[in-house]
């Protein structure tokens, strides 16, 4: 499976080296609201799961992502 | 309770009420019945959807507003959208969900276009539309009184600022009309006349179109404003215009017939002595870039540009450009912020 830190980095279009566990939404002009949606669909698509607006508004830092990514697969 | 994203219309009308006067203060000290009149009318709305909320926790937390027109090209009228008030109870904490309202909105209503609009449509407009302009209308302008003057000169000698509500700044500036013209005809309020105008109307390209049901929500039932029709013989040019009460400026829109190049200059001056008679300081006029006419038709009679562009966002692939652009766009005809 890809790595998290690949697949954010790809939608953030940031390097790879940036992406920390502290990293957050607004933390970086890269990482604003379209680029969210984009990386959650990102994510349903890799991980095979299903984000909710409810969700959505709850993984906004790599630490918080990261956790629901491992609770999901 | 999961959040979801459903049609105002599934919405309790206290709630929404109560949404807005707390996130957007265009509406905290105005008439009570402005956002009845605006999304609740039910003439109006004739069951279209007027926009997409974001629910959660049973409040309403986001919302993104339709306004139903409709575009023309040649013989081929479709309906047109036009996004408004788009925006978040909470937008630091609700990142991503002004996006998908919009993708709601646009899942949900045919050909989805935005025009000007809040910090949401110019940061997000030109990265989710199809086609984007940063330049698409043009403001002009006209002072009619001293005091539109001061104003401006105020930007360069705040000093000056003081005489635009001095009785110096009432004095009329002399503006030269010409010979009235008996048959250039003013009506209270919007007049019939209007359809006879838009359905002569065959536009080459994709045009924004209103009509006389539209603009009597729009303009006659919009509580705090007052309208005209201004019209010449055989319907060739048309214009409306309304001012509020509070506000010292008067708001028009043109149409013209092709080649009424002459019934259009003689409109335009009656609308002229319509706008000074209401005791306005200022009156102004959006019209789209590409309608060349009648920009032309406007600076011959004195108008002049302002810097300011009104942008326009397509989101609609399939459209390249629309002209037609004025006041009627969005919901910016009602929105008399200031002088």
């Amino acid at each position: 499976m890809r790595p998290l830190s690949d697949l954010i980095a790809e939608q953030l279009r940031i390097p790879v080296a940036r992406v920390r566990d502290d990293l957050s939404f607004g933390g970086i002009p890269e990482w604003d609201s379209l680029n969210h949606v984009n990386l959650m669909t990102a994510l349903e698509q890799a991980y095979g799961v299903t984000i909710d607006e409810d969700l959505m508004v709850e993984l906004i830092d790599v630490r918080a992502i990261r956790s629901f990514v491992e609770g999901a697969t | 309770m999961a959040s979801s994203i459903v049609p105002l219309s599934e919405v309790p009308r206290a709630a929404f009420e109560s949404y807005l006067r707390a996130t957007s203060g265009f509406y905290r000290d105005r008439d009570p019945g402005l956002i009845g009149w605006k999304y609740f009318d039910p003439d109006f709305n004739r069951d279209r959807c007027r926009g997409m909320v974001w629910m959660r926790r049973g409040e309403v937390s986001g919302f993104i507003g339709a306004i139903p027109a409709a575009m023309q090209q040649g013989s081929d009228v479709r309906p047109l959208n036009w996004t408004c008030e788009w925006g978040l109870r909470a937008p630091k904490t609700s990142p991503g969900i002004g996006v998908k309202l919009l993708h709601a909105l646009i899942g949900k209503v045919e050909n989805v276009a935005g025009a000007g609009g809040n910090e949401n449509s110019t940061t997000l407009g030109p990265r989710m539309a199809a086609h984007s302009f940063t330049d698409a209308g043009l403001f002009l302008w006209r002072p009619l009184r001293a005091s539109s003057l001061f104003q401006l000169a105020a930007m360069r000698v705040p000093a000056l600022g003081a005489l635009a509500t001095s009785p110096l700044g009432r004095v009329p500036i002399p503006i030269w009309l010409g010979a009235r013209r008996p048959t250039v005809r003013t009506h209270a309020g919007v007049a019939p006349v209007f359809d006879r105008l838009i359905d002569q109307l065959r536009p080459a390209a994709w045009t924004a179109r209103y009509d006389q049901h539209y603009l009597a929500w729009a303009i006659e039932r919009c509580p705090g404003l007052e309208s005209a029709t201004c019209d010449a013989p055989g319907a060739a040019s048309v214009a409306w215009y309304a001012t509020a009460n509070a506000v010292r400026h008067v708001r028009f829109a043109l149409w013209a017939a092709p080649d009424a190049e002459a019934a259009a200059r003689d409109v335009i001056a009656e609308t002229v002595r319509g706008a000074r008679a209401t005791g306005a300081a200022i009156m102004s006029t959006i019209v789209s870039r590409w309608d060349t006419e009648l920009i032309a038709a406007l600076r011959r009679a004195g108008f002049l540009p302002r810097p300011a562009k009104l942008p326009l966002y397509l989101f609609m692939p399939a459209v390249d450009r629309l002209a037609g652009l004025n006041y009627f766009a969005a919901d910016m005809a009602q929105r008399f912020r200031s002088t």
